[in-house]
């Protein structure tokens, strides 16, 4: 994801745009490792992984016409894409076995990613450093994050599984996201 | 549940928002908020930019070989999204405030009204029935989201019998937690942000993020290329007169870009005034060569 990589990228989605399936094959190459990390990384399941893998795939081809580049990075739009599908199976995993009792009014808001992922930035800087901050993340905050962002739950979520206050869990969150913030270049 | 009212409670939000993590009454009451609000959308813009790193962090696993083909197959038998937009498709409106460049203004009907009442070029028949059923839609979305919301008030109703109950548990809790909330708040995590000395690296930034635990992070930008046998070191600058500098176990050099992040223990030292950054001989020196190229105070995270 360097310069020439986001560039290529944002070139490759044009080109998906006009139908061209090798330029979607050449997507998957550069992407497809980090869509499959972060999808392991969410579900437990290789299967579900490799559902998820499909998914965005199949959603870039589909949408790649409504991408539009600005300061945005195709991979900032790939990873957000992947993380709204993996929640998205990861609860519907969770409601399955009781879903006799469950209301589907009641499910949890939709992802990020559903909502405006294409006008997210990612660039390999950001990556490396916060790649790196999370080292440095206290364990109380980095464990909640984790909690939020690789599980999907809500601060009330959280609060009922980990016996931490809800202020507390806000507040450690924040603090955590601040950080990592503070980290990425200008 | 927090009822955010002010600027500053609905900032503090933006975090949570941002991985998703805020339930339905707080995240409806937040996006009416950003809606009209350019400084929050701008800081939603950076968090989300460290939400997508959060997600690129991961260590890229390559996935079955046998993968790719199917996933081509399945995608490209797809029908493509038509190249142009339609106006007043439903996920025009459902895009984010984020999307939005300018504040909206208040009483937005009244305006639009007036404005096509006065427009010299009317909008054609088409697009507007395409609005009238974008907004269908939209009102559609809102009645859903309220059905929800008053489902969640039943089930609100109900938890608040058993949150009662915790609260009295929490209060047990209570000084137990504020002694962890202290201790994560003040000596735990220092930071520094460092910039280049004038003359010799005036591009070069840089900032550390210190832990006692934990060690140092450390990302820095801009850093000039090293003459072979030569390396960074990084040094933590004791308070008070006469205090010598304390060198970082470890040398670094930055990437071909002038880029470095790098994870170092602390080094044992009575307090931190600043960080600094010098020049030394491959391998470091017990004490810094003069001048500092890099340097910055500590102030608490």
């Amino acid at each position: 994801m360097t310069d020439a990589g986001t560039q290529a990228d944002r070139e490759l989605v044009a080109a998906v745009a006009s139908g061209s399936s090798e330029a979607l094959a050449r997507l998957y190459d550069r992407h497809a490792g980090t869509v499959f990390a972060l999808a392991r990384r969410v579900l437990s399941l290789v299967e579900d992984a490799e559902e998820v893998v499909q998914d965005v795939f199949s959603q870039v081809w589909r949408d790649a016409s409504r991408y539009e580049a600005g300061r945005a990075t195709v991979a900032g739009w790939i990873v957000m894409l992947t993380r709204a599908r993996a929640i998205d199976r990861l609860r519907s995993r969770k409601a399955r076995p009781d879903l006799r009792g469950v209301n589907p009014d009641s499910a949890p808001p939709l992802v990020a990613g559903d909502r405006n992922p294409e006008q997210v930035t990612l660039t390999a800087d950001d990556v490396r450093s916060v790649r790196g901050a999370l080292t440095v993340l206290p364990d109380a905050q980095r464990s909640l994050l984790e909690l939020a962002y690789y599980e999907g739950m809500t601060h009330v979520e959280i609060a009922e599984r980990t016996g931490v206050p809800l202020g507390t869990v806000k507040t450690r969150i924040r603090t955590a996201m601040m950080t990592l913030k503070g980290v990425l270049s200008s | 549940m927090t009822t955010m009212s002010n600027h500053e409670e609905f900032a503090a939000a933006l975090a949570g928002y941002a991985i998703d993590a805020l339930d339905g009454a707080e995240r409806l009451a937040l996006e009416a908020h950003l809606s009209t609000c350019a400084q929050c959308q701008a800081e939603l813009a950076e968090l989300r930019r460290v939400a997508a790193a959060l997600g690129g962090a991961v260590v890229a696993v390559p996935p079955p070989p046998a993968l790719k083909a199917k996933v081509l197959a399945h995608a490209t038998a797809q029908k493509q999204a038509p190249r142009a937009p339609e106006a007043g498709a439903p996920s025009r409106f459902l895009r984010r405030p984020a999307a939005a460049p300018t504040p909206m203004t208040p009483t937005p009907g009244k305006l639009v009204r007036v404005r096509v009442r006065r427009s010299r070029s009317p909008l054609p028949i088409a697009a507007s029935v395409a609005i009238i059923l974008g907004l269908g839609a939209y009102a559609w979305l809102l009645r859903s989201e309220v059905d929800s919301l008053r489902l969640q008030v039943t089930q609100m109703s109900i938890a608040a019998e058993g949150l009662r109950k915790e609260l009295t548990a929490v209060r047990n809790d209570a000084a137990r937690f504020t002694h962890t909330a202290g201790v994560l708040a003040s000596p735990v995590l220092l930071k520094a942000s460092l910039t280049g000395d004038q003359t010799r690296m005036p591009r070069a930034t840089g900032r550390a993020f210190m832990n006692a635990e934990r060690g140092v992070f450390f990302h820095a930008e801009h850093m000039d290329p090293l003459s072979p046998g030569q390396e960074y070191q990084l040094w933590v600058i004791p308070r008070g007169d006469g205090a010598k500098p304390v060198p970082f176990p470890r040398t670094f050099t930055p990437d071909a870009n002038g880029v470095v992040s790098i994870n170092l223990p602390m080094p044992s030292a009575p307090s931190v005034l600043a960080i600094a950054v010098t020049i030394e001989p491959k391998g470091g020196s017990s004490s810094p060569t003069l001048p500092v190229v890099l340097s910055g105070a500590v102030t608490p995270g």
